[in-house]
């Protein structure tokens, strides 16, 4: 184990920011802290304890350009299609005319598109490793698994990207990381992990890239007073995670309950917007569109949110959740039965910001507790028996 | 403050075991004390989680709005402050809630509490905040307290408010506040933005709307925005508003709140309250009412008799002359 001092950290940052971007969590002067990309002086918050997005954004990208497209024309043709233009327009139809200036052009034009895959070498530092599970768990989706679809897109970030944990050491009362199989010092997908103790952090790594993070020379080798204090550290913060359900049987009986009335009580107060979603390090849903301007466009990938009225809507005009209910419903069975059906792992990390920045304070923890557990013989909502 | 609560459920109660609502909305604690959250409360022997003091900041008549009641065609009791009945006029005022399906409570307020600027006092979480006279008591997890007046802590529009108690009611939770003689509005922050020079106000709003993450909380937190589910900044056909995430596309997509609401819209900040990342989105509603008022002479929501300014047409309207 490796030790950094306190007044090490900005020539650390400076040391990994050699070929590198360096992404670390920033308060803004309106005290709201997000991940920001780091430059020399840049100061680094870690006493709060989450940012109020995870680093999701840097690997999968809010939006994100794919493709490049257009028609090119070469001079000529450019010309060959001015010189048609002039001879074909015969008619006073302004649709005739454009239709035979499109076909003209459609005639002399190339159609060329450029695929975009931008992955810069970057490190993630200060993420908690709840949000590195996030990583993990989206690893499934866009990375193959079972012989599912590879995206390069993703792919091409997550490896050209190392992440840095650091403990966390006093955990809110709305984690839950050990409930869904995590922990405040959790390594899992973490290429190093470091963990604040008197004068600085202690330093681990965990893989090839988290080896490349210790080559900086400001390190040295912890004390042993320094290792057990960073223990005694990770200790302390796995007792202040509070068992927040029962996960046993959530799978089953979230299966068992999909009519339960119950639903429609829990949704009441949710506004159907996405912020859950999009805070959370582990949703991956995301829409794709074509923005064109005067020939010239972009295919993009923008996240999506499964409480979106139009998420399910479809070309015929049906919409299969068409209620909030119904949307609500799905977040929390996408998360606890139908992904762990398919990946055998949870789609959450228990880091709580769904519940903390849902303008209502929808609370993940007590619709698990209460959907996730056996219901009482209900009665459906038109008052039959279900 | 505990006589408005207490007034407010025995209201709730009677509504309930009289069956003259099917639910009936109002405000409870979540997680912890800290947080308030909207309640909806089924049967009278539940209304003793309804809780009334100034942290009771949702502005309930969102779930008025077409396609939240559930079912559809639910009679909903619910509580108003003062702002949020202005929104409820506006409701009213363009039918869009039937008066006979609606089961008003009043609420007189003194003012709400922004719990965001006490979450910035500390780093670690709050966990209960307490209410004696004019003293708010804040505890973070760790145990550490500290003190504030709560006249510090008040939302912007609180401070400035004119209209306390609710222009719509059946009945009230308690004898209406004494109000300022003086309506004028007070625009504070605005005038102050507009004093800046264009490419100052380029610059603050190219920060403000830079973090946007476009999850529309606010435009789903506001009650008069009621084509939420079929939002044209949803729409990628025709695209009016780019699907990409940056600062020009959530501007654009923010204006176009902005102006459909124009009108209707009290400023009653439900979207600034929704929003995860703390933009300053009331400001620019309240801007938008600024223009209307000076403009105009009109104030949202004051009066079920008016209609919407951009409802109605009149030859003798001063456009032109600004």
């Amino acid at each position: 184990m490796k030790f950094l001092a306190q007044d090490q950290l900005q020539a650390f940052l400076g040391h990994l920011a050699g070929g590198s971007r360096v992404v670390v969590p920033v308060k803004g002067e309106d005290g709201v802290v997000l991940f920001r990309p780091w430059s020399p002086g840049t100061e680094v918050e870690l006493d709060v304890l989450l940012a109020k997005q995870s680093a999701k954004d840097y690997v999968f990208r809010q939006s994100e350009t794919y493709l490049r497209y257009g028609y090119a024309m070469a001079g000529e043709a450019a010309a060959q299609v001015d010189d048609s233009h002039e001879a074909t327009v015969v008619s006073d139809d302004p649709a005739t005319r454009k239709a035979a200036q499109d076909a003209a052009v459609t005639a002399h034009a190339t159609l060329v598109a450029e695929p975009v895959n931008d992955a810069p070498d970057q490190v993630i530092f200060g993420l908690r490793p709840c949000d590195v599970r996030g990583f993990v768990q989206m690893d499934n989706v866009f990375g193959g698994y079972g012989g599912f679809y590879f995206d390069p897109y993703y792919n091409a970030k997550r490896e050209a990207t190392t992440l840095v944990a650091v403990t966390c050491r006093d955990p809110r009362s709305t984690c839950f990381c050990t409930t869904v199989g995590g922990s405040p010092d959790g390594t899992e997908g973490a290429d190093a992990l470091v963990t604040q103790v008197e004068g600085g952090f202690t330093v681990e790594s965990f893989s090839e890239k988290g080896e490349k993070v210790l080559g900086f020379t400001g390190l040295v080798d912890a004390s042993t007073d320094q290792t057990l204090k960073a223990e005694t550290v990770k200790e302390q913060a796995v007792d202040r995670v509070d068992v927040a359900f029962e996960l046993e049987g959530v799978q089953e009986n979230l299966r068992a309950n999909i009519d339960d009335p119950g639903w429609h009580d829990l949704a009441m107060r949710c506004i159907s917007c996405g912020t859950c979603t999009y805070v959370c390090p582990n949703c991956y849903c995301f829409n794709i569109t074509d923005e064109m301007v005067e020939g010239q466009g972009e295919r993009l990938r923008t996240w999506d949110n499964c409480f979106n009225p139009t998420y399910t809507l479809e070309t015929s005009g049906h919409n299969p959740r068409d209620m909030k209910s119904n949307r609500f419903r799905n977040r929390f069975s996408h998360k606890f039965w139908y992904y762990p059906e398919k990946y055998d792992s949870l789609l959450c990390s228990g880091c709580g910001r769904c519940i903390t920045h849902c303008p209502t304070r929808i609370d993940i923890r007590e619709v698990l507790s209460v959907m996730g557990a056996p219901r009482p013989e209900a009665t459906t909502a038109t008052g039959e028996e279900a | 403050m505990s006589d408005r609560q207490a007034k407010i459920r025995e209201l709730a109660r009677a509504a309930l075991a009289e069956d003259r609502v099917d639910y009936f909305i109002g405000w409870k604690q979540a997680y912890n004390p800290s947080e308030m959250i909207p309640a909806f409360v089924r049967s009278a022997d539940e209304v003793d989680q309804l809780v009334w003091n100034p942290l009771a900041h949702h502005n309930l008549t969102a779930f008025l709005k077409r396609k939240m009641p559930d079912p559809p065609n639910a009679r909903i009791g619910i509580c108003v402050k003062g702002c949020d009945s202005r929104t409820l006029v506006a409701l009213l005022q363009e039918e869009l809630v039937d008066k006979e399906r609606i089961y008003v409570v009043g609420v007189p307020c003194d003012g709400i509490v922004n719990r965001r600027r006490i979450e910035k006092e500390f780093a670690d979480e709050v966990v209960d905040i307490s209410f004696a006279g004019d003293t708010v008591t804040a505890v973070t997890r760790s145990g550490e307290s500290k003190e504030f007046a709560k006249g510090d802590l008040l939302f912007d529009h609180c401070r400035t408010c004119r209209y306390p108690n609710p222009f719509y009611a059946d009945d009230m939770a308690a004898d209406p506040i004494v109000e300022p003689d003086d309506r004028t509005p007070m625009w504070g922050p605005i005038e102050e933005f507009e004093a800046l020079s264009p490419a100052e106000k380029d610059a603050k709003i190219a920060e403000a709307f830079e973090t946007c993450i476009r999850c529309f909380a606010c435009i789903h937190a506001c009650p008069v925005c009621w084509c939420w589910d079929q939002c044209v900044n949803r729409c990628r056909q025709p695209a009016l508003v780019g699907q990409r995430v940056d600062t020009k596309e959530n501007l654009m997509f923010q204006m176009v709140h902005m102006f459909h609401v124009a009108g209707r819209c009290p400023s009653c900040g439900a979207c600034d309250r929704a929003c995860p990342v703390e933009i300053p989105l009331y400001l620019l509603h309240r801007k938008m009412n600024k223009e209307l008022y000076d403009m105009l002479g009109f104030e949202p929501g004051v009066s079920l008799e008016e209609k919407p300014i951009f409802q109605t047409f009149d030859v003798n309207d001063p456009f032109g002359e600004h």
